[in-house]
């Protein structure tokens, strides 16, 4: 049978104490402080100004942002590949509310593409696996 | 009233409008007129393709219910019609901005005639088969 080394349990106390120590040398020292003067249960405490991660400029919002951008870039590329032209405009009126996103876009010369009146669906099936891959975009149409 | 004379009676409203639109188009009219019109057209276009394609289809056209919509939208993705799917998504979504979003001058930019077009072409049609 496997059995743990054998470490009394006051060494195993010992170490961790070492390490909260340590840490908390090399923490921030105000971070500590305000762990330290954490306030008592009855007193008031105005958070509105307190740094919460759920803001709106949080890191895991702007990383959403970059990758709908990457996802817009790579469309871009094949519009231009194979229409020889490029977004000059986007819009997601529906962005984060309905199941099925549309992105609205303007391309560059976009009323002499529009002479070929299927040219808006032809870009939807042009750019078709592209927008089946991303996780964002559902449909493009045109503005 | 049936859902095929909904259909008609949506899509004749808006076009009357984006008629009148293109019209009064070179007149001064303030943003805020243009963006009232949009936000009924793109309603008014949306509710007529939702209304045709329940005339349509047997099965849901007796039903009622906000999940109705979603119920459509799933039909016509399956309906293997891309044409029928990109305009009826893109009305959706439209739809979005002009009940429930603020002003977003973008929407001014979205070409009116071409959504007459490409609805007309729909609701002119004798079937719809998903």
């Amino acid at each position: 049978m496997n059995s743990l080394p054998n470490t009394s349990y006051s060494n195993i106390l010992g170490s961790f104490a070492m390490g909260t120590a340590l840490l908390l040398q090399s923490a921030d020292s105000s971070a500590v402080e305000s762990i330290i003067k954490k306030p008592k249960y009855d007193q008031y405490i105005n958070y509105d100004t307190a740094k919460q991660s759920t803001q709106s400029d949080s890191y895991i919002q702007n990383d959403i942002e970059m990758l709908k951008i990457l996802d817009i870039t790579n469309i871009n590329n094949k519009i231009n590949t194979l229409f020889g032209t490029t977004i000059t405009e986007h819009w997601i009126p529906a962005d984060g509310i309905l199941e099925e996103t549309c992105l609205f876009i303007k391309v560059d010369k976009q009323e002499s593409f529009m002479q070929n009146e299927d040219f808006e669906l032809d870009l939807y099936l042009a750019v078709k696996d592209e927008i089946d891959t991303s996780s964002f975009f559902n449909m493009i149409a045109l503005m | 009233m049936d859902h095929l004379t909904l259909a008609n009676n949506f899509n004749a409203f808006a076009y009357e409008l984006v008629t009148n639109h293109s019209k009064i188009n070179n007149e001064v009219k303030s943003i805020q007129d243009d963006i009232f019109l949009r936000r009924i057209v793109f309603s008014r276009y949306y509710y007529a393709l939702y209304h045709k394609y329940l005339a349509h289809d047997d099965e849901l056209s007796s039903m009622s219910g906000s999940g109705l919509h979603a119920t459509v939208l799933e039909k016509i993705k399956c309906c293997g019609d891309p044409k029928l799917y990109q305009v009826y998504v893109k009305l959706r979504n439209l739809r979005i901005w002009a009940d429930y979003q603020d002003t977003n001058h973008l929407a001014l930019t979205v070409n009116l005639m071409t959504i007459n077009t490409d609805v007309f072409s729909i609701i002119k049609r004798k079937q719809i088969k998903c």
